[in-house]
């Protein structure tokens, strides 16, 4: 892939990195700050990108990795600030959809990093194991392994709005 | 077929639904213009990068042409200035005797490109060089040193060098009018004098010295007198013999006066007794009359015939 080619692939994908980027860190300048270092090391390497592989898996790739440089650097806490704990929250008071929508986010990008990696990839960027193995690099057990973890994590934080939804059923 | 969740229980299938509900803030537009602007302006940074390295390499081209070009041509002048030294040091004559042949330095020069050289073959720059035709502007320098020494003047040739070397010169020279300027050059020499009355006092360059003496256009009769008053007994009867081989009339009141002041009266009878001229003789003639004065110009006499 010519640099040219390379730039117009990743404009073309740079709505979806940002997707990505936001479900991982869980906030919009944390996003912006983890999408610029990746394209920056994206752009770098550019030639390591021989069209073997989609470019999303490649792209998504090294946003992991940047994305794990800046937690080793800066750790962020497993829930940050400004973000609402659920089990402290009154359910009934949650009944707004919106509302809802956003602790649920705040909650899966407050899980520990490789389960929000294994969740974010699996459930909203429609990876199947093996794919998310390979941006992981890791095995497909593992894979699993964290994505049964990171259910059961959510389960038990969101237990209140899941009881309500199976009560309301 | 992978993400078979089909086993899952009643609360999984809510914990999908609720997953699904998730929704994260999105990215204001301007963080993905910034994103876009930033993609677009590290491609620019790579072409000035490109620029930047294109233009080195220019100049480190450029740079390297220049030092070879300078490299060349100061091997062209280094070769070119051995071969005047070695056309200069081959001729190995006498002092101040004239290359057989004008254009001995010239045909020494020119006859290097037919001989073989010494060592390693000729580069192809220096068999260029060495081939250029007797107008060329190359050949024209090339000569130009070698032109410059045959056409020197030989009062030039002495300009620069001292006494001794003169001296030397002198009584190797057998041109007569090398000779002349030589020794006029000899004279214009603060302590010249001491070396003409050294050269007088030296039987084989006493002829061409008092000769050349005679041939000055202004004879240095002032200075001879002078010189009868010089610490070296030897160098005033030098001076004496001089001045009595000159014999101008003009001395004759001075010589007179010395003799009659009792000043110097040995060397101005020395004088007297080498002089001819017809007033000189007179006077001698007249001096034999005075038994002191004769037996004293006796004296002078054995002195000079054993000096010279």
């Amino acid at each position: 892939v010519d640099r040219d080619s390379f730039d117009r692939l990743l404009l073309d994908h740079l709505a979806a990195a940002q997707r990505f980027a936001v479900r991982l860190s869980g906030d919009a300048q944390s996003a912006e700050d983890l999408l610029h270092d990746a394209i920056v090391r994206a752009v770098k390497n550019f030639s390591s990108f021989r069209g073997q592989s989609k470019f999303t898996t490649w792209l998504f790739k090294i946003i992991i990795n940047c994305f794990r440089q800046r937690l080793r650097r800066k750790p962020m806490s497993l829930m940050g600030e400004g973000q609402v704990d659920a089990r402290t929250m009154d359910p009934t008071s949650a009944s707004d959809a919106e509302e809802l929508s956003r602790i649920v986010a705040q909650r899966i990008s407050s899980l520990p990093p490789r389960q929000r990696e294994v969740l974010v990839l699996i459930v909203y960027e429609r990876m199947s194991i093996t794919e998310t193995s390979q941006v992981l690099g890791i095995a497909n057990q593992t894979v699993r392994t964290s994505l049964s973890l990171a259910r059961k994590r959510l389960k038990q934080e969101l237990a209140i709005y899941l009881n309500a939804g199976i009560r309301g059923k | 077929v992978e993400n078979n969740f089909d086993n899952l229980d009643p609360a999984d299938q809510s914990l999908d639904e609720l997953l699904g509900k998730a929704r994260w803030p999105e990215l204001p537009p301007e963080a993905g213009a910034r994103l876009k602007t930033h993609i677009l302006s590290m491609r620019s940074s790579r072409h000035s990068r490109r620029a930047i390295g294109f233009f080195a390499a220019m100049a480190a081209s450029l740079l390297l042409a220049i030092g070879l070009a300078y490299l060349l041509v100061r091997r062209a002048i280094t070769s070119n200035q051995n071969a005047s030294v070695t056309v200069a040091a081959t001729p190995a004559l006498p002092f101040g005797e004239e290359p057989q042949g004008g254009d001995a330095g010239v045909a020494a020069t020119g006859s290097q490109a037919d001989k073989a050289l010494p060592g390693r073959a000729p580069t192809v720059y220096e068999a260029w060089y060495l081939a250029q035709p007797p107008n060329h502007p190359i050949a024209v320098a090339k000569a130009a040193p070698v032109a410059e020494l045959k056409e020197a003047q030989p009062a030039d040739r002495y300009k620069n060098a001292d006494s001794p070397a003169l001296v030397f010169a002198f009584a190797r020279e057998s041109d007569e009018s090398t000779r002349q300027a030589i020794f006029q050059s000899l004279l214009s020499r603060p302590d010249g004098m001491d070396h003409v009355l050294d050269l007088i006092l030296n039987s084989s360059t006493r002829e061409r010295t008092l000769a050349s003496l005679h041939a000055l256009p202004q004879p240095p009769t002032n200075q001879l007198l002078a010189k009868l008053d010089s610490p070296s007994m030897a160098r005033r009867f030098a001076a004496a013999k001089a001045l009595g081989s000159l014999c101008r009339g003009q001395t004759l009141p001075t010589l007179k006066e010395m003799i009659t002041r009792d000043n110097h009266r040995r060397e101005a009878l020395a004088v007297l007794g080498q002089c001819q001229d017809s007033a000189a003789v007179a006077y001698v003639h007249e001096l034999q009359h005075q038994p002191a004065v004769a037996s004293e110009m006796a004296a002078v006499r054995n002195e000079m015939k054993q000096l010279f």
